[in-house]
């Protein structure tokens, strides 16, 4: 393979010193490049995989083994093993260019070096766990990764990281507003990386798209938490329902973002559209907690805005900033409809479950009473399920006619839990939504049936 | 060129990280060496001596500390004022989110460390660390009835001591308390602080270090 690499290499300067003629060289060339790329097969890969972890196990269970007989200075040294023998394959990698799969485990072997050196002069020198301070260097360190080696794996890692930083951010008072937006803009970084190779086919890509769209279901959740902590400590409180509702909007507004994204690409199956899949689970998530009756109150962001700005440790412009961060979200699903709208493909339904959020937002804002809210929200939301039922009759695609049915079952199910209903009723309700279920696949498959 | 680039750029985050890895040491190094010494007081040893026994790591059972409320904290009175309006006086508020509190710490007759004054941010003096309060304490449960309190307090519990052992040393440990009745057992953590930061150097139970046996 070196000699094949080495070749490769000096082709063009034989052809320039006249060895080669053109039509010579580009054979010769596309040959050597078919020889590297042709690789070891899947078996001899298997192998050294197999054997290299088998190597790594021994070496740890042999330091294991005679760790108590090191001195503190020697096992630090040791400590910092992992991380040197990382660097020399990741520069082997690099210089040798292997391939996509070698790339990936060179990214993820750095990351746990870092990881275990860290883990292990704490451990060596009984220093106290800090993990704020832990997460935000894995992330730093992480982050250029993923851009070096090109790697999905890494880039999973450190979005996965983002998620848990953010979701510490809201529990724990001295993770603060820096942190949430440190996680949003690592965030950002990844979420551009992921979808500026979304074309690129292959089963890493798609992975690596439904792991960020469901991650950035997480930080929808627990971002707003955590700015809603930073700016007014006391009203975060889990014993306050109006806050659920306020990081429900914020989940509708990033489903509605998704919903409307996806619908520009359309190109169903499921897996390639991660967007729809997420902003569905968000949506059904967002519903069930808004269908709650402790979880809504109207007028929440105005009574909220005044006692923010009653309160004497935090001040007026705190009371700006939160209502700032409502419209900014606001903003982001109206850019998003408008370019969901100018797109080729339109999911209508998703288009239309995306107005749950100015519905719910304006709700939020006015006195209205929860009746009407919703009255509302369920017309919206049962309209979209009968538009996503209808492209899937129209369209011949079974996703998008069950994703219709299940809204039904979903919402159907969800207010029979809060109403509490008799069992004969609950009964009657499964027993339709099995047929409902049944009697509109079999209908489309009839019909596809029959088309054929 | 790029794979050059994407060396350099390689090797410069593997530095950082090395560079982080020294830190981590030299903080350590440190703390040990300039910091303050504080000894906190062990509750109940049994005889395996840990509540924690995971491998080669132990985590001992620290009393908690106390203080005084004197200075307010934020989300110490929104519980306070929610649970004033109850009916029975003497119920101590056990919060839902603990706040994080930094706790200043000095000496006491016998030399054990106690509470010094707490505040919500980082105090000027070194020897502090941040602690989670758990309690607001308006009364104690003694001789079978509870007794008010004539100042109420803030119960801390001290940040989770890992401390690293080897078997042989293990073994050691557990043979020195077994020779010890359970009720005679009396220890401390040895710690030192610097700047929030607090590291363990000892185990002393009656007198003799756990960790020089």
């Amino acid at each position: 393979m070196l000699f094949e690499r080495e070749l490769l290499k000096r082709i063009p300067r034989y052809e320039a010193d006249g060895l080669l003629d053109s039509a010579s060289a580009a054979r010769l060339a596309a040959h050597l490049s078919a020889v590297q790329n042709r690789g070891t097969s899947v078996f001899f890969n298997a192998i050294y995989f197999a054997g290299a972890v088998l190597l790594i196990v021994s070496a740890c269970l042999f330091v294991n083994n005679v760790w108590d007989d090191l001195s503190v200075g020697a096992r630090l040294g040791l400590a910092f093993a992992p991380l040197a023998l990382s660097f020399l394959f990741g520069v082997c990698v690099l210089f040798f260019k292997f391939g996509a799969l070698v790339r990936e485990i060179a990214a993820l072997a750095a990351i746990v070096s870092f990881g275990t050196l860290f883990c292990l002069v704490a451990n060596i020198l009984n220093v106290a766990d800090n993990f704020h301070n832990y997460s935000i260097l894995m992330i730093c360190l992480s982050l250029p990764l993923v851009f070096v080696f090109d790697s999905r794996g890494a880039a999973m890692v450190v979005a996965f990281w983002c998620s848990i930083v953010a979701g510490f951010g809201y529990g724990d008072n001295l993770w603060g507003m820096g942190d949430a937006l440190f996680a949003v803009a690592v965030f950002a970084v990844v979420f551009v990386y992921t979808f500026k190779n979304w074309r690129s086919a292959g089963v890493p890509n798609a992975i690596l798209g439904l792991v960020v769209c469901g991650v950035l279901a997480s930080l929808s959740y627990s971002i707003p938490k955590m700015f809603v902590r930073g700016f007014c400590p006391l009203l975060a409180q889990p014993d306050l329902p109006n806050l659920y509702a306020f990081y429900s909007c914020a989940m509708f507004g990033a489903a509605a973002a998704m919903l409307s994204r996806a619908s520009r690409w359309g190109g169903l199956p499921l897996w390639k559209v991660p967007q729809l899949y997420v902003g569905l689970v968000l949506m059904f998530g967002a519903m069930t907690a808004l269908n709650r009756l402790v979880c809504f109150d109207g007028g929440v962001f105005s009574v909220s805005a005044e006692r923010i700005a009653k309160l004497h440790s935090v001040s007026i412009p705190a009371a700006v900033a939160l209502d700032f961060v409502l419209a900014a979200v606001c903003f982001v699903w109206l850019l998003s409809l408008v370019r969901a709208l100018c797109g080729r493909e339109k999911i209508w339904g998703a288009l239309i479950a995306g107005l749950m959020f100015p519905l719910y937002f304006a709700a939020s804002f006015g006195r209205g009473g929860y009746f009407i809210f919703v009255v509302l929200s369920n017309a919206v939301f049962f309209a979209a399920a009968a538009a996503f039922a209808f492209s899937g009759i129209r369209r011949r695609s079974f996703i998008l006619l069950n994703i219709g049915v299940w809204m039904i079952v979903w919402q159907g199910f969800v207010r029979l839990i809060a109403m509490d209903s008799a069992i004969i009723f609950r009964a009657a309700f499964f027993g339709v939504c099995g047929l409902l279920l049944i009697g509109a696949n079999y209908f489309l498959k009839r019909r596809l049936d029959n088309e054929r | 060129m790029k794979d050059k680039l994407r060396a350099f750029v390689f090797a410069c985050v593997v530095a950082v990280g090395a560079f982080a890895g020294m830190y981590m040491i030299w903080d350590a190094d440190d703390i040990v060496k300039n910091g303050r010494e504080f000894r906190f007081k062990l509750e109940k040893i049994d005889k395996v001596g840990y509540r924690n026994y995971n491998g080669r790591c132990y985590i001992p059972n620290i009393v908690p500390l106390y203080a005084p409320y004197t200075r307010k904290i934020s989300l110490v009175e929104k519980y306070i004022k929610k649970n004033t309006a109850k009916k029975e006086p003497l119920e101590n508020l056990f919060f839902s989110i603990n706040p994080n509190v930094y706790v200043a710490f000095a000496h006491d007759s016998e030399g054990f460390a106690v509470v010094k004054s707490y505040s919500s941010k980082p105090p000027k003096d070194g020897a502090y660390t941040a602690m989670k309060a758990n309690c607001y304490e308006t009364a104690v449960f003694e001789g079978g009835k509870w007794v008010k309190l004539e100042q109420p307090r803030l119960r801390f519990n001290m940040p989770s001591f890992k401390m690293t052992v080897s078997e042989k040393q293990l073994e050691k440990i557990d043979k020195y308390l077994k020779s010890i009745n359970s009720e005679d057992r009396k220890g401390y953590v040895m710690a030192k602080i610097k700047d929030g930061k607090i590291i363990p150097v000892d185990i002393v139970v009656n007198q003799k270090s756990l960790l020089g046996l």
